[in-house]
């Protein structure tokens, strides 16, 4: 796994476990607001008000990408993220191949499919969102 | 009707029962959901006079339609019940991720009747509701409680559960979800004479939108509302609420000494940045409830001890109101108040009730089991509130119910130093400094109450609110003003608790009424205007007072303790002033258009709100 550079950036120290990105994210891409299907998951570590975020690297050597059988997962032209196509047919291939666990399969109509941060195709809404520039852009 | 779930849980504990119902259309069209939504069902299911201990009492968890989504603070649970602290309507209104989770396994509402024989607590998994035995957590507390829960069921699950307060019916037992309360008015006991420990919830479906590219503008709008604002987006968005310790004291508005004083002279040890910058003692992460912007919530450590949220009333309540200035004895006081599960407002202000009466000698060392309850006296303080929390020895019991069920134990010259209205001890702004407040903790229909509305930022602080027609600047020292206005903002701080976000969201006029309503049609697919909401919020106001007038209770239950009538504020602007409670009252009911006398809305008030049916049942 090698990381890119233009991704969404982390501060864990920031974050105080809103989790309105996670909501926001859903809201974007699903029309709906769903815990399961969202491109950033924060979790409460053990010890109260200290929070994890996950969210999809943008990698150079794309590892979902490599193992996708219907080469659904593709660098974007646009945004320079790395992008699952409408062409998704929900395998489950690449879930275990991101090193951070940052695809999820979801399940919001009656297909199956992988989801992971697409920088909301330009301007991501959680960077926007997030009221302690926990993540930033 | 999107953003609500439509799906209402019903629990009957008598039998074990558990059903599924779609919402009542009537209480969504006449009172939007949330707290109003679990009030008609006491006004249409339970026998008006009922007991709050008995069988009869309907217990219920009502999430608003916006709750779950992203619009700011939109965590929001009220927690409705018949108030055994208070006996008027009782409504706890609380954050944490519990109202979401809630949302994300389907359901609006959960509605708990009648009374199990064995401690049980209510597992729901999505479409899986079970009810199953907690012998194993009954005596545990609120911490044990949650984790013995977590490492049973899993980590994911959000827990709303009751401590060892609410298991022995403590008037003051608040509902604890990972250190967020339903905290006033006595919800944990229900819960506890229900033998309902906890409720446990993991939900993984979703909440709705009816327009999500609305929705999502409206909801920048509504940000940029809460972050424009200095004060909210500055001090408190930092420090949380405690952020308001200097000001409310520079204001002459800081319970002092039970009352006696309204400027506390040794504050300064007790400002935030102490708290945050003591390193050496403390550690304070920041918490926040669900898709919270402000962050209010901390999580405060002091050594080994887990002291949990310390927020502005806390610190007000075990702080000056009982002249204490140490952050660690009130630190131990709200460590004990939390793990037991009772109430810091209350707690706070009822030790300080029993310093007075320690120090007027109508109690004494008999009575406080040794303890030299004198103001000042910190540890004394946090070691009453550990008794309190365990109604251990005979103080601890004597005042578990709070000072006002003490009082009255103790004999009729001790009650007039109860701070009480409707027997809820009046949280952390002193009367005499905000006509409005005067107004807000007497006619508030819980009894005593901070937010039903907290108005002193209007008429104390000096904010404008042009989306509620308040265009000119109050004045906090006169009884005799037009309370038109608070009569606007009173409706829209029960907006919220109808709508499922945090009142910290418009207590300082950040969001406006208009924005929301475009939120909730947004959401819903409901078009509505801010007068529709604030109508809304107008009617479950009407109909909690129609409930507390069939439960006896009149304009004479609607006036603050004598104190504030007859010894005026020692310091500060409002230096040398009573209160002139019946002026308030008299200006305030002609504003809302209630009878003078039976503090209820007139006939006319009823039938333009559409709800004549109400009236003819006060009869």
């Amino acid at each position: 796994m090698i990381p890119g550079v233009v991704k969404v950036l982390t501060n864990a120290r920031a974050c105080q476990g809103c989790r309105a990105c996670e909501a926001v994210c859903a809201l974007k891409h699903f029309g709906v607001v769903n815990p399961q299907s969202t491109g950033v998951k924060i979790k409460e570590s053990k010890e109260p008000g200290k929070f994890t975020q996950t969210i999809c690297q943008q990698c150079i050597d794309m590892p979902c990408a490599s193992v996708c059988p219907v080469g659904a997962i593709q660098r974007d032209g646009f945004t320079g993220a790395v992008a699952i196509l409408d062409t998704c047919t929900g395998c489950g291939a690449c879930e275990p191949a991101c090193p951070i666990h940052a695809i999820q399969m979801t399940q919001v109509t009656e297909e199956v499919r992988a989801f992971k941060c697409d920088l909301c195709g330009g301007i991501p809404e959680c960077v926007s969102i997030c009221p302690r520039q926990a993540l930033s852009w | 009707m999107k953003g609500y779930k439509d799906c209402v849980l019903r629990v009957d504990l008598a039998s074990k029962n558990i059903t599924k119902e779609p919402l009542n259309r009537d209480y969504i069209k006449q009172y939007l959901g949330g707290e109003g939504y679990g009030i008609a069902l006491l006004w249409d299911e339970m026998p008006h006079t009922a007991d709050a201990f008995s069988p009869e009492n309907i217990l219920s968890f009502n999430t608003g339609p916006l709750t779950g989504t992203p619009t700011p603070s939109a965590s929001r649970t009220s927690v409705v019940f018949m108030s055994p602290l208070t006996s008027t309507i009782g409504a706890a209104n609380m954050g944490s991720h519990f109202g979401a989770e809630l949302k994300f396994a389907g359901y609006d509402s959960i509605v708990f009747t009648g009374r199990s024989e064995n401690p049980v607590y209510l597992f729901i998994d999505n479409d899986t509701v079970e009810l199953r035995p907690a012998d194993h957590l009954w005596g545990l507390d609120t911490r044990q409680t949650t984790e013995k829960l977590k490492e049973e069921i899993g980590s994911e699950f959000k827990i709303s559960c009751i401590g060892q307060a609410g298991e022995m019916l403590s008037k003051l037992a608040c509902i604890f979800s990972d250190d967020c309360f339903a905290g006033r008015g006595g919800a944990g006991a229900v819960m506890g004479h229900k033998h309902l420990k906890a409720v446990a919830v993991r939900g993984t479906g979703s909440v709705e939108v009816a327009d999500k590219d609305a929705f999502l503008e409206f909801n920048k709008t509504a940000i940029q509302e809460l972050r424009s604002e200095v004060y909210t987006w500055g001090p408190v968005h930092g420090y949380g609420t405690p952020a308001w310790l200097g000001g409310v004291n520079e204001y002459g508005l800081m319970p002092t000494r039970n009352f006696r004083s309204n400027v506390f002279e040794d504050m300064e040890p007790l400002m935030p940045h102490n708290l945050w910058n003591d390193t050496g003692r403390f550690t304070v992460r920041r918490r926040a409830c669900y898709a919270c912007q402000l962050g209010c919530h901390k999580y405060v450590t002091m050594g080994d001890v887990e002291v949990g949220e310390l927020e502005y009333e806390t610190i007000a309540a075990f702080g000056p109101r009982c002249g204490v200035s140490d952050y660690p004895s009130i630190a131990m006081a709200n460590y004990y108040a939390t793990l037991y599960g009772i109430d810091t407002i209350s707690a706070g202000a009822t030790v300080s009730a029993a310093m007075e009466l320690f120090e007027e000698g109508l109690i004494g060392l008999k009575e406080t089991d040794g303890l030299e309850l004198k103001f000042g006296n910190g540890e004394a303080m946090a070691e009453l509130v550990r008794r309190m929390g365990l109604r251990e020895g005979v103080g601890g019991d004597l005042f578990a119910d709070g000072s006002w069920h003490a009082v009255k134990r103790i004999g009729q010259e001790a009650e007039k130093f109860a701070m009480t209205v409707k027997g809820m001890e009046i949280s952390a702004t002193d009367p005499r400094g905000s006509s409005s407040m005067s107004i807000a903790f007497g006619t508030s229909e819980r009894g005593a109450c901070h937010m039903r509305p907290y108005a002193a930022t209007i008429d104390g602080f000096g904010y404008l609110f042009p989306d509620l027609e308040i265009n000119e600047p109050k004045n906090p020292f006169d009884d005799n003003e037009s309370k038109v206005w608070l009569k606007a903002v009173k409706e829209y701080f029960v907006v919220t608790n109808l709508i499922g976000i945090c009142d910290f969201n418009v207590i300082n006029t950040e969001m406006h009424p208009t924005t929301l309503a475009a939120l909730y049609s947004a959401v819903t697919g409901i078009e509505t205007d801010k007068l529709e909401l604030l109508r809304k919020a107008e009617r479950v106001i009407a109909l909690e007072r129609a409930l507390n007038y069939k439960r006896g209770f009149r304009r004479g239950d609607d006036r603050l303790p004598k104190r504030f009538m007859h010894e005026p504020a020692q310091s500060g602007p409002p230096a040398g002033r009573v209160v002139d409670m019946e002026t308030a009252l008299d200006r305030y009911y002609e504003a809302c258009g209630y009878d003078r006398e039976k503090a209820v809305p007139t006939k006319e008030t009823f039938e333009t709100l559409g709800m004549g049916d109400v009236y003819r049942k006060l009869k």
